[in-house]
């Protein structure tokens, strides 16, 4: 099949695959009966018996953010490997567990990658987004795929859903370094059940930034990108019958890559190609104490890479996933309820310059149950996943337990504390399995606990204060059976092993304050503060580890216009496991500054924004040698009719 | 030697930048500041660093204090480190990645001039050092081998074609024997032949799979290590070339990367690994100079050697020998030293990836 038929099908064939997959579920859905509720998209972060934040699309409007991974890193407890640029790799590790531990789900429902096991928060366009969750190990919703609950945390973004016909929404962003990026969305109901959702959008950036680095004083070059990102999604609400959803996503990026700053040598020749898709297709349905999800998916990706200085030189890979998932929710009482969820999925991955084509299979199966009284609330699961690694190897079999409450032991004192314990377990990649030199096929999964102790605080204490939120989580983090990647005799024969152990320690700190001057003047303001440790097995710091991490934010709110301002501070670290000077990488402070006006017409609505990044145009690197952009400007338009 | 720079190498690595460690006992730090004299009689140790890090250094292991401290250059040596060799009083580093040949002075480590390896704005990535006859010459990953004039320390116009990946050199009379290695396809096992007179390539000789490091007794025999393809499955070793008649003569399987030559032995160390990639590591010799390879002896016990990843080896003027420690190739590494009975003397930590050593 050539691409063009591989995409054909993807977004026609759907609907027959969608129901194959569905087939061990038949019998439930064959007593399918009475009435629907959708249920709410933004998840009580109080309540919560483990860390879980909640950016809104009003917040990230305000955070001076492109991209997804630029709203992350406002997140407490979640660092951003960040390789500077828009083209540049953006992943996310939660708590240092590395961003292998983070699942990152569109909708309710996990993204995979069987080559690397991460995600590039930077592919996520922020103008379809309704809001991200980031929960620190997993979310008190019960009613979710068994898979979301495999890694050590989740971040959720869900898309926009419409509630009005027709909507209309339109958005232009320019800014330094050439970048524009139109976007497009438009909602529709086709018929009173059913609505259609479209969204297109489009970026291209030169990116060629001046930075200062290793004394020489340059610009970027090679990293031009474009990217486009397209997405339907056709809503069906059969009211007692239940609810439909059907999205279809497609995102393809083509780049230059930023390659690493090299002294005394501007080259840079790597290239890559992103063709991603999938097909999702969502049916819910509620009774009076039973509510079911279903969720098929189907997705494929390709990813071409070539170095310009070596023509021979290139690779090709090709992946391809489907998933089937089943969740049933039984709440027998207004405190109780119980959750079955099971995920099926299989796929492989085709490598062309290593002539491989490794395959996955996987099932999870979890118990959750959950008891919930405004004073307690607990919650625990019971989570089997079976993995089949290329059909040849052993099955691997494991279950990981969580357990967490949150009580509230004072009925005046608007404080709850939490405490939560969870085993989650790493599959190997097949970038660690199959493409090491010395392909070590023996390799086990990663097995991770998490431990968390939390205390926190939310008054309303009048209408000038509406809202002060703060809390506080000490964390231990373990990992046993670390995948470590092993340099041998010469670097291109190197190895993947468990061989060792990082112990992880730290404290969160978050505080939310809302005040509120008159009826149209008010301010919101955001602390957050992380200490952290992260120690190999001969207790050495693992690098890109800072102790010290602040971010904030302020958004002061008038009738005329929105001043917002952001602030990322992180202190020094090192790039490998040696305390030196040579290997420090000095602290950071990046400020963000942005105006913004809100022009009211008859039955729609403008709002414009004068944006800058990096205020004080800091020179930083996130990653060594790969400079992040200095002071930038954007202008961003948005209409809504 | 960073040989081949792999996508999914680099994409791995990185997966596994917060997780590489070492299995290295920590050295105590010593509490004695001896000074820095850049003047000072001792080794010169050349830290490959790390591709795309720029943490190529250059180390001093002065004998008198005993100590081995970092040579402050002024600007930064630039990224991957390949070669160092003294000529005259001038050291000469290729400096890959940077793609230019650093100048210093040899007594002062002062810098003298950056020579840039470039075709209009491709880098040539120089990579391995010979000098003949008032030229030191560079192996370039863009095919070719140029020529420095040592006296207005320029690049001469003139260039060979070898093969695409040409690495380490050895004069043998008025010859130069380069190493065709292979990057990513398997496919080069030749040394291109270079008359030094006319600076033209003369023929190629076939060798092992993968070339690497070419050395020469001077007179009339000339060495190479093939990597083969790491035993996948062509497995690599150690030859000798009669270049009185180009007969190719198979020595061992062993060197098959770095190696030292001295009083008729080389010395090598390898690398063996069992069925779970457990490494083990061994450090022998064995008599080159006869009609066959003579037996290995090992030169000391590996167990009596910390040494993680071994990356360097040279015999000292005096002697002794010395093993470069790569470590896990990011952090610090460290130089060991034996004396010829095979004991260990010395311990000193280098900087990141130590590979070279030049004995002032």
């Amino acid at each position: 099949m050539t691409k063009k038929q591989q995409l054909l099908f993807l977004f026609l064939g759907f609907t027959l695959i969608g129901v194959k997959a569905q087939s061990p579920d038949d019998t439930t859905l064959t007593r399918l009966l009475r009435e629907v509720e959708v249920r709410a998209v933004h998840p009580s972060t109080r309540m919560q018996t483990t860390p879980t934040q909640v950016l809104t699309s009003e917040q990230i409007e305000r955070l001076n953010a492109l991209q997804a991974s630029d709203a992350l890193k406002q997140i407490a407890g979640v660092q951003v490997k960040d390789y500077g640029g828009i083209g540049g790799l953006k992943t996310v590790s939660i708590r240092n567990l590395g961003a292998n531990y983070t699942t990152v789900a569109y909708d309710g429902v996990a993204m995979s990658d069987y080559q690397t096991g991460q995600m590039d928060l930077g592919r996520f366009s922020l103008n379809n987004v309704e809001n991200i969750s980031v929960s620190i190990g997993e979310n008190d919703e019960l009613l979710q795929p068994a898979r979301n609950l495999a890694l050590g945390g989740i971040i959720n973004i869900v898309s926009r859903s419409e509630n009005q016909s027709p909507d209309f929404r339109a958005g232009l962003k320019a800014g330094s370094w050439q970048m524009v990026s139109p976007y497009l969305a438009y909602g529709t109901a086709l018929s009173p059940t059913v609505s259609l959702h479209l969204f297109g959008e489009y970026l291209q950036s030169k990116g060629d930034y001046p930075f200062s680095l290793y004394g020489e004083n340059r610009r970027r070059i090679h990293s031009e990108t474009q990217h486009a990102q397209l997405e339907s999604k056709l809503t069906g609400d059969f009211r007692e019958q239940g609810r439909l959803e059907w999205k279809i996503y497609y995102y393809d990026s083509d780049r230059n890559l930023p390659s690493p700053v090299i002294s005394y040598n501007p080259y840079a020749g790597e290239t890559m190609q992103d063709h991603i898709g999938f097909s999702h297709l969502r049916y819910t349905r509620e009774w009076q104490a039973i509510s079911l999800e279903i969720n098929a998916k189907i997705s494929l990706s390709e990813m071409n890479y070539q170095h310009l200085l070596y023509p021979d030189y290139w690779n090709n890979f090709v992946q391809t996933e489907y998933y089937a998932n089943a969740t049933l929710l039984y709440q027998p009482t207004a405190q109780w309820s119980f959750a079955w969820a099971n995920d099926g999925s299989y796929g492989n991955g085709v490598s062309q310059q290593n002539r491989l084509q490794p395959t996955r299979s996987e099932w999870c199966s979890a118990l959750s149950g959950k008891y919930e009284t405004p004073q307690l609330v607990i919650r625990a699961s019971l989570l089997n996943q079976l993995n089949r690694l290329n059909g040849q190897h052993a099955l691997k079999n494991h279950f990981s337990p969580s357990i967490s409450l949150s009580v509230k032991p004072f009925k005046i004192v608007p404080a709850r504390l939490r405490i939560s314990y969870r085993n989650s377990w790493r599959m190997p990649t097949f970038a660690d399995m199959y493409y090491p030199p010395m392909a070590n096929t023996g390799l086990q999964p990663e097995n991770a606990h998490q431990y968390n102790l939390g205390l926190t605080w939310l008054h309303r204490f009048n209408d000038w204060l509406p809202l002060l939120s703060a809390s506080a989580d000490a964390y231990y983090n373990r990992i046993e059976n670390k995948i470590v990647t092993y340099a041998g005799q010469s670097l291109a024969l190197w190895s993947v092993q468990n061989r060792d152990e990082v112990f992880i320690k730290g404290l969160d700190i978050h505080l939310l304050l809302h005040l509120q001057a008159s009826r149209n003047c008010r301010a919101e303001l955001k602390f957050s503060q992380t200490w952290q440790q992260a120690l190999d097995q001969q207790a050495r710091q693992i690098r890109y580890t800072p102790q010290s991490t602040t971010s904030a934010w302020a958004n002061l709110i008038f009738p005329w216009f929105e001043i917002n301002y952001n602030l990322l501070y992180c202190g020094e670290r090192y790039y490998n496991e040696t305390p030196s000077s040579d290997s420090l990488l000095p602290h950071y402070t990046e400020h963000g500054l942005s105006i913004c006006r809100k022009w009211k017409l008859s039955k729609s609505s403008l709002r414009t924004s004068v944006e800058c990044v990096n205020l004080t145009n800091e020179q930083y690197v996130v990653v060594r040698s790969y400079p992040m952009p200095g002071r930038a400007y954007r202008l961003n338009l948005n209409f809504i009719y | 030697m960073y040989s081949k720079i792999n996508f999914l190498t680099s994409v791995v690595l990185s997966a596994a930048m917060c997780l590489t460690i070492s299995s290295c006992e920590s050295e105590a730090e010593k509490p004695k500041n001896p000074p820095k004299d850049y003047t000072a009689q001792g080794v010169l140790i050349l830290n490959q660093g790390g591709a795309g890090y720029n943490n190529a250094g250059l180390s001093l292991y002065d004998l008198e204090n005993d100590s081995v401290f970092g040579v402050d250059l002024g600007e930064p040596l630039g990224d991957t480190a390949q070669d160092m060799l003294r000529y005259g009083n001038k050291l000469y580093i290729t400096v890959a990645q940077s793609s230019y040949v650093r100048v210093l002075s040899a007594d002062s480590l002062k810098t003298v001039k950056k020579i840039g390896f470039f075709n209009g704005e491709l880098p040539r990535q120089p990579r391995y050092l010979a000098t003949f006859g008032g030229y030191v010459y560079v192996s370039c990953w863009d095919g070719s081998v140029a020529r420095i004039d040592t006296v207005s320390l320029t690049i001469d116009e003139r260039k060979v074609a070898t093969g695409h990946y040409p690495e380490g050199m050895a004069v043998c009379g008025e010859r130069l024997y380069v190493a065709n290695a292979s990057f990513y396809d398997d496919t080069d096992s030749t040394l291109s032949v270079i008359d030094l007179n006319t600076f033209s390539e003369i023929g190629r000789i076939t060798v092992g799979l993968n070339p690497n490091i070419v050395k020469s007794d001077d007179e009339r025999y000339v060495y190479v290590s093939y990597q083969g393809n790491f035993g996948m499955p062509v497995a690599g070793g150690f030859q000798r070339i009669d270049t009185q008649n180009d007969v190719v003569l198979t020595l061992g399987e062993a060197p098959t990367t770095d190696y030292a030559l001295s009083g008729g032995y080389v010395y090598f160390y390898n690398v063996i690994y069992d069925a779970n990639w457990n490494a083990t590591n061994f450090y022998g010799r064995y008599s080159v100079s006869g009609a066959a390879a003579g037996a290995t002896e090992p030169i000391f016990d590996a167990a009596e050697a910390p040494v993680i990843s071994p990356y360097g080896i040279a015999i000292a003027p005096s002697g002794k020998l010395y093993i470069a420690d790569a470590n896990d190739y990011s952090n610090n590494g460290k130089i060991v030293i034996f004396d010829a009975a095979g004991k260990k003397i010395a311990e000193h930590t280098a900087g990141v990836a130590p590979c070279k050593f030049v004995f002032r």
